[in-house]
């Protein structure tokens, strides 16, 4: 901040007073009590008293109740701002604030409250804003203040004073970078600027992970959410897959427990069924057996009877000759009658021994004959029985088949009917996703046509944006243009025409003493006059010319007359300085088309200012193409958003049905996200994986239905030819040929049974027979005996034991025939064979009835439809296995595993990478600003150094804080405090730490007589400083002394008369004087006016 | 192995199987990905090729061609370009369902999908359980598709077993793993002696990605193919096809390993800065899928060599890299910023102190900040005073 002009009106102890500043060092010098301080206090006050303040009742002057007020046109960074303030404990205070860029035609900025606000702002010192915290009601405080505008009492109290004790950070801020600016790096710059950029990939101002679409976390974060859903939807999978196919080893182990439970019951029931079938093939061997048995025991009571009928037989053959004795001697006597007895005993023995002995061995023949075409008949009827019950057998698996068949026929059936309502349900659970599709489809459209729009929005404002910035970019280059082309130096160029104009004219200054050129001419010469190296002016050469320094006089027709002051060394380096001058200066003004330096140092600032404006352009063009790029990012995706828009118009075309598309359409509309349409489509899909699950496991069930059947098929095919094949053998129905034979075996035991009777019929007949001849012969021995006693009981018991013989030889006969017939040998054989045979049968292992096989029957029927369940629901898990992917979706998990994995260790460097970077920055910052805000290590050293040249070296550097509090002086003895110093020391120190503030800042700094107990040598020293510091900053210079800070000649210039004081016209760039007496106008109080 | 002349030959086959077209490699960059699906196309015209060449009387695709049932346009559509790019009149070629891309309603195998409109004539879809096809009057295929992506089911039991006084040839095929594989969860197992049980001369078969005969000189052989590229690390025997000659007489087949594959997918961890410059020595990297384990400790100067040597390896924007497919894990990269300090010496004084701060403020961990910011300063500070 420069200050330019104040003006001042019933201020203090001032009625009225204006006064101009110079850019460099401003001398305003007056007597004590002029107002020199209370200008000053103007100043402060224009710049930080608020209208309202109570403390503006010290600026009302004495005696009077006007209201004070002030006016400060001041420059901050090129542009020119204009306060105008009225301080009023009442209605009348008044505060404005104006800004222009060529300091004549104002704008209003703020007015009323806002004013100071708005110039805390501007001015940056640290000040608090008015009402915010640590505001005060009076002129408030600041270290900046305090160095800048110092208060003329204590001009060293700014020792005292510290950056900790501002309001704010502004000043320390504008410290920080001053100082900063001045000590920064480049290395260091262009490595904070780099880091600058990549943190700014990352991270927002306030250091907050960017969340946009550039976003590199963003980036790997969506990717990582990505791969997480596409992860833990294929991890649900695997483990419904797991589950599954561990229920289905579960089912397994049932399947085999149950096939085994099946194979055991049927193992049971062939067991029982092998004993049954043994139990009854030796019962039946057993009956064989026990008929050989007979048959032996048969022939034995046969050979027996032979040997007691031979035994007898010997026996009435030797009694016989006794008898005939004894008969022979009777014979005589009974003759007739024994001749009657005699035929009635040969009758008899006629009877018994002739046909009752032939026709009873031929029956018994016969019978016994047929009783062994029996027995062999029998067993012929046993091993056909055993084939026919084979054949039946066969026949019973071959129903049993047929059964089965018809089983699975139904089964399929059942299974084909099962299918096709799955499918049924299939399709309609289709048709629900086809329509839930379609709805996300339209759902999908609507946000892509708001895509498209928002993307075609994008891209028209993208276009508008890079059009303005295309406007402001030529505009830009048109001011650069347009500057470039004014040909004005550069800042070096200009500093060294400064230098050179300077020189000059001090150079021509000393030349001052006075020239009067007075020309008497003879006759009327017109004439131009230049004075003091003005500009020419038309002169008539009636009157005197006056000048300081020099009179350039062209005179038409003659020729050109310079007269020139001062001795002729100054005329000489004057020469050389204008030489130097012409040489150098003038070929910049020509090419920059200006007078003088002063307007071309204007003309160098108003071009920094248009480069300023050019520049600001450019940066507002970059702020437009960089949100244009924003724009970019939304529509670029404007094609693909269009081709999206294009895919789903025909997706939704693709599902033709009109009734779904528009089904689904509704469904959207009602729907209105995505997630009520993605749990809907996934309930959905669910339930149409359940029902493809229950279509597979129906075609499957179906396939393994007709697999059966085929099986079923084949197995009753086989049977029936083997049971067609047995029965073919039989050559007839076994069932019939089973009775028949059962029939035939009866019969024949029948038959047996009969021939067994008549046997004994046979015999009971032939005893029969004898008891009647017996009974003859008895009645013919009556006879003998009514007709001869003694030959009666001879003949009797001749004829008695005749018939005795007679019928022990009869039945000594028929036994002997029979034994002739009979084989005992083969009989004995038959029988050895049919025990060996029952000895080969096994025993069964136990007792098995015909329930005992039906109960097993039951037991295996029920372990079937065991097994028949558990294969079924193998089967149903089998095909849940298949819909939920197996191998497949763990390969394909594992494949999302290690792909989340990349991702997360790809986010892990990313953040390690960019935390990196952010911390880089910060420390970078703190590095700094442990170097920057310690303010006093900078600016010490630069105080130090210039105390050390002031004092000859008996000081040096300043010790002070980082927040600029003063800590002691370094001096050859030590470090000394600055309270230890004496009070000259004190306001030299202050001043220069003061001057190198102000240089660095590039500020105003306004000194009030700061150098009182200063001796004379270094009141020089520090006009020489002053002057080199006014080439940087701006100086003001209250005084009552203006020999300090001015040369004899300087001082004489500003106080001879026609001295120019007009406001805004300072009589040099680098030096300033004015003369306050000339400038104030002090109040007139009825108490001065007395 | 013996080698018969084509006089002795009574049939010659390709065995070939695992293409899994449409496979994706989430765990690469999209452009690495792409790389890699690519290779997996380009292999079918080196597969196909080699069936002309070897004049075969038969292709035979074990399953798995697609790596899902229902593969993009661009994958159904490109195999069937390249398919027809052959005439199979007198070859057929037997495409296989397998379960990654099983005989679904809905699948690309399918009657109805437009897929197998444009199959070249002699190109055959096995879409029947009880598939077969006579190959010539000695030779009969029989193949059982899979029906889903998992399941118990012994397809190649569906194969008829010989019947008595059949002499002719019997090639079964079927997808699945074989029970002998330790480990695995058996689905669609096939037994190790499967061929035999059926009374096959020889069984293709489809799922492992190794080539591999399952039992080593079986009679009636059982063997996987391989894929014909690998489709991750450790695959190591992939990247082949059978070829199958079966001698006159109904001997034993002979079976060659073809080489098909050009990709090897290699995983290397490397230990120290020479073995890395070793593995950038060797140039016949372009067509490896090469993984790096970084598990090694480096300098901050050894470091910029190994991030300039995988620069060199992986390629940059403007330049291919040496290797096809780089994948870098340098989350054991270890380095060493002991020594930095000294190396701020001639910087200016701000970035010595910040150098100081980030060198007091590592904590030691393995993702330190602090660590990594003192790397970004190291080599910013390099970069911008220059060498």
């Amino acid at each position: 901040m420069k200050l330019r002009r104040l003006q001042v009106r019933d201020f203090g102890c001032i009625g009225s007073a204006d006064v101009a500043f110079g850019p460099g060092l401003s001398v305003l010098f007056g007597p004590n009590d002029l107002g020199k301080t209370t200008l000053k206090r103007a100043v402060q006050a224009a710049l930080l008293l608020q209208t309202g303040s109570s403390a503006a009742r010290e600026l009302v002057p004495w005696g009077t109740d006007r209201n004070p007020s002030a006016t400060l046109t001041f420059e901050i960074d090129g542009r020119i701002w204009r306060v105008h303030k009225v301080w009023s404990q009442g209605s009348g205070r008044k505060a404005s604030l104006e800004w222009s860029n060529d300091g004549q035609h104002f704008e209003l900025a703020e007015e009323g409250r806002a004013v100071d606000g708005e110039l805390r702002r501007l001015l940056g010192w640290g000040v608090a804003q008015p009402g915010g915290r640590g505001g005060t009601h009076g002129l408030p405080k600041s270290f900046l203040r305090s160095v800048l505008l110092g208060e003329q009492a204590l001009p060293y109290a700014v020792f005292e004073d510290s950056l900790d004790t501002d309001a704010d950070d502004s000043g320390r801020q504008r410290l920080t970078d001053a100082l900063q600016a001045m000590a920064t790096d480049e290395v260091y710059k262009a490595v904070l600027d780099r880091t600058q950029v990549r943190v700014d990939e990352a991270f927002t101002g306030t250091g907050k992970k960017k969340k946009g679409k550039a976003s590199p976390f963003r980036q790997v974060a969506d990717e990582i959410a990505r791969r997480e859903e596409t992860a833990t939807e294929l991890e649900r999978k695997v483990a419904e897959s797991d589950a599954v196919a561990r229920r289905l080893a579960e089912l397994d182990a049932e399947r085999d427990r149950c096939f085994t439970a099946r194979n055991e019951a049927q193992e049971a029931l062939e067991a029982l069924q092998n004993d049954l079938r043994l139990r009854k093939q030796r019962e039946a061997k057993k009956g064989d057996v026990e008929a050989a048995r007979g048959v032996i025991e048969e022939l034995e009571r046969n050979q027996a009877e032979i040997a007691r009928l031979g035994e007898e037989e010997r026996t009435l053959q030797a009694a016989l000759p006794k008898i005939r004795g004894r008969l022979d001697a009777a014979r005589e006597g009974v003759r007739r009658a024994q001749s009657a007895l005699d035929r009635a005993t040969e009758a008899v023995e006629q009877a018994e021994q002739g046909g009752a002995s032939s026709s009873g061995d031929v029956e018994e023949q016969r019978i016994a004959t047929r009783r062994a075409e029996l027995h062999t008949e029998q067993q012929a009827l046993q091993h056909r029985a055993e084939r026919i019950e084979a054949a039946l057998q066969a026949a019973t698996q071959a129903r049993q088949a047929a059964q089965r068949q018809e089983e699975a026929t139904q089964e399929v059936a059942a299974a084909e009917k099962a299918l096709d309502e799955a499918q049924t349900a299939l399709r309609a659970a289709d048709d629900e996703l086809s329509v839930i599709e379609t709805a996300r489809l339209w759902l999908r459209h609507r946000e892509v046509e708001a895509s498209v729009h928002d993307a075609q929005t994008a891209n028209r404002e993208a276009s508008s944006l890079r059009e303005q910035a295309k406007v402001l970019r030529a505009e830009a280059e048109r001011i650069s243009t347009e500057v470039d082309s004014r040909g004005l130096p550069d800042e070096e160029t200009l500093r060294r025409s400064l230098d050179l104009d300077e020189a000059c004219r001090l150079a021509e200054a000393r030349l001052g003493g006075g020239v009067s050129v007075r020309l008497n001419a003879h006759e009327r010469v017109e004439s131009t006059v230049r004075i003091d190296g003005g500009s020419p002016s038309p002169w008539s050469g009636e009157d005197s010319v006056e000048a300081q320094r020099e009179v350039v006089l062209e005179l038409s027709r003659v020729g050109t007359l310079t007269v020139l002051g001062g001795d002729a060394e100054a005329r000489k380096a004057a020469g050389v300085a204008r030489a130097q001058w012409d040489a150098e200066v003038k070929p910049i003004l020509e090419r920059a088309g200006v007078p003088e330096v002063a307007t071309l140092r204007a003309a160098c600032q108003e071009a920094s200012r248009e480069r300023g404006q050019a520049e600001a352009k450019l940066r507002e063009a970059e702020s437009l193409e960089h949100r244009a790029a924003g724009h970019d990012e939304t529509a670029k995706s404007l094609p693909r958003r269009s081709s999206e828009l294009h895919e789903l118009d025909q997706a939704i075309g693709a599902h033709g049905d009109s009734e779904l598309v528009q089904k689904g359409r509704a469904l959207a509309t009602n729907a209105n996200d995505h997630d009520t349409l993605r749990a809907s489509l996934e309930d959905r899909q669910a339930e149409r994986q359940t029902r493809h699950g229950r279509v597979e496991a129906a075609k499957t069930a179906v396939n393994e239905a007709r697999t059966d059947l085929r099986i079923a098929s084949e197995q009753a095919r086989q049977l029936t030819e083997r049971a067609d094949q047995a029965a073919a053998a039989l050559s007839s129905d076994p069932e019939v040929v089973s009775k028949q034979t059962a029939d035939r075996r009866a019969a024949i035991e029948s038959e047996l049974s009969a021939l067994d009777q008549a046997l004994a019929d046979l015999q009971e007949q032939r005893a029969t027979a004898q008891e009647r001849a017996r009974q003859a012969v008895q009645e013919a021995q009556d006879a003998l005996t009514r007709a001869s006693e003694q030959e009666t009981g001879a003949a009797a018991e001749l004829t008695e034991t005749t018939e005795a013989l007679s019928q022990v030889r009869g039945a000594l006969q028929v036994r002997r025939e029979q034994s002739s017939r009979a084989d005992p040998l083969a009989a004995a054989e038959a029988f050895a064979r049919l025990e060996d045979e029952l000895a080969a049968l096994p025993e069964p292992s136990r007792e098995v009835t015909d329930e005992d096989v039906e109960q097993a029957q039951a037991e295996l029927d029920e372990a079937e439809r065991a097994l028949r369940e558990a294969l079924s629901e193998v089967r149903m898990q089998e095909g849940a296995l298949q819909q939920v992917g197996g191998t497949v979706v763990r390969e394909r998990a594992e494949t999302a595993r290690e792909a989340l994995e990349a991702a997360r260790r790809h986010e892990a460097e990313l953040e390690l990478e960019y935390e990196g970077w952010k911390t880089l920055l910060e420390t970078l910052r703190e590095a700094q600003n442990e170097e920057g805000h310690h303010l006093g290590r900078a600016l010490g050293r630069e105080v130090g150094e210039r105390f050390g040249a002031l004092t000859a070296g008996r000081y040096g550097t300043l010790q002070m804080g980082p927040a600029l509090q003063t800590e002691s002086l370094q001096t050859v003895a030590g470090p000394q405090r600055i309270e230890s110093l004496s009070e000259g020391l004190k306001e030299q120190l202050a001043t220069l730490l003061r001057v190198s503030v102000a240089e660095h800042l590039g500020n105003a700094l306004i000194l009030d007589d700061h150098l009182t107990q200063t001796d004379p040598a270094r009141v020089a020293w520090f006009r020489d400083l002053l002057r080199s510091a006014s080439g940087r900053g701006q100086i003001i210079v209250f005084t009552c002394r203006p020999a300090d800070y001015l040369t004899e000649h300087e001082l004489a210039t500003a106080t001879q008369p026609g001295t120019p004081t007009q406001p805004g016209t300072p009589t040099s760039d680098r030096l300033h004087i004015v003369d306050l007496e000339r400038i104030i106008e002090r109040i007139q109080t009825p108490a001065r006016q007395a | 192995m013996s080698e018969a002349g084509d006089d002795d030959v009574a049939l010659k086959l390709l065995h070939t199987a695992d293409w899994h077209l449409g496979m994706r490699f989430p765990s690469f960059s999209e452009q690495d990905q792409r790389t890699l699906m690519r290779a997996r196309m380009e292999v079918i015209d080196r597969v196909l090729g080699m069936a002309q060449r070897h004049q075969v009387d038969a292709v035979l695709c074990a399953g798995d061609l697609f790596d899902d049932p229902r593969p993009a346009q661009d994958w159904w559509q490109g195999l069937a370009d390249r398919l027809a790019a052959y005439d199979w009149t007198q070859c057929p070629v037997f495409l296989l369902p397998g379960n990654h891309d099983p005989l679904t309603t809905n699948s690309v195998w399918h009657e109805t999908h437009p897929f197998r409109a444009v199959l070249p004539k002699g190109v055959v879809v096995v879409d029947r359980d009880d598939f077969f096809y006579e190959l010539s009057d000695h030779a009969v295929l029989h193949a059982v598709p899979c029906r889903s992506m998992a399941g118990k089911t012994d397809l190649w039991k569906r194969i008829p077993a010989r019947q008595e006084g059949d002499e002719r040839l019997r090639v079964g095929m079927v997808h699945g793993q074989t029970v002998d594989i330790p480990g695995f969860e058996a689905n669609f197992p096939i037994a190790a002696d499967a061929a035999e049980q059926r009374g096959l001369d020889y069984l293709a078969i489809g799922d492992t990605h190794a080539f591999r005969e399952v039992v080593p000189g079986a009679r009636y052989p059982v063997v996987y193919p391989s894929a014909p590229e690998p489709t991750k690390f450790g695959e190591d025997d992939a990247g082949y096809v059978a070829l199958v000659l079966f001698p006159r007489g109904r001997r034993r087949p002979i079976l060659r390993a073809e080489r098909v594959g050009r990709w090897r997918w290699v995983e290397r961890t490397i230990s120290s800065l020479q073995e890395l410059r070793s593995v950038a020595g060797d140039e016949a990297l372009d067509r490896t899928v090469l993984r790096l384990r970084l598990h090694m400790g480096v300098d901050p100067e050894g470091h910029e060599e190994v991030e300039q040597i995988l620069r060199a390896l992986g390629g940059t924007d403007v330049a291919h890299g040496q290797v096809g497919v780089l994948q870098v894990d340098r989350s054991e990269l270890d380095i060493d910023t002991g020594g930095l300090q000294a190396t701020f010496e001639e910087m200016p004084e701000v970035l010595q102190a910040a150098a100081r701060r980030l060198i007091a403020a590592q904590t030691g961990e393995p993702n330190d900040p602090a660590k990594r910011a003192l790397l970004h300063l190291y080599r910013l500070s390099k970069e911008v005073v220059g060498p």
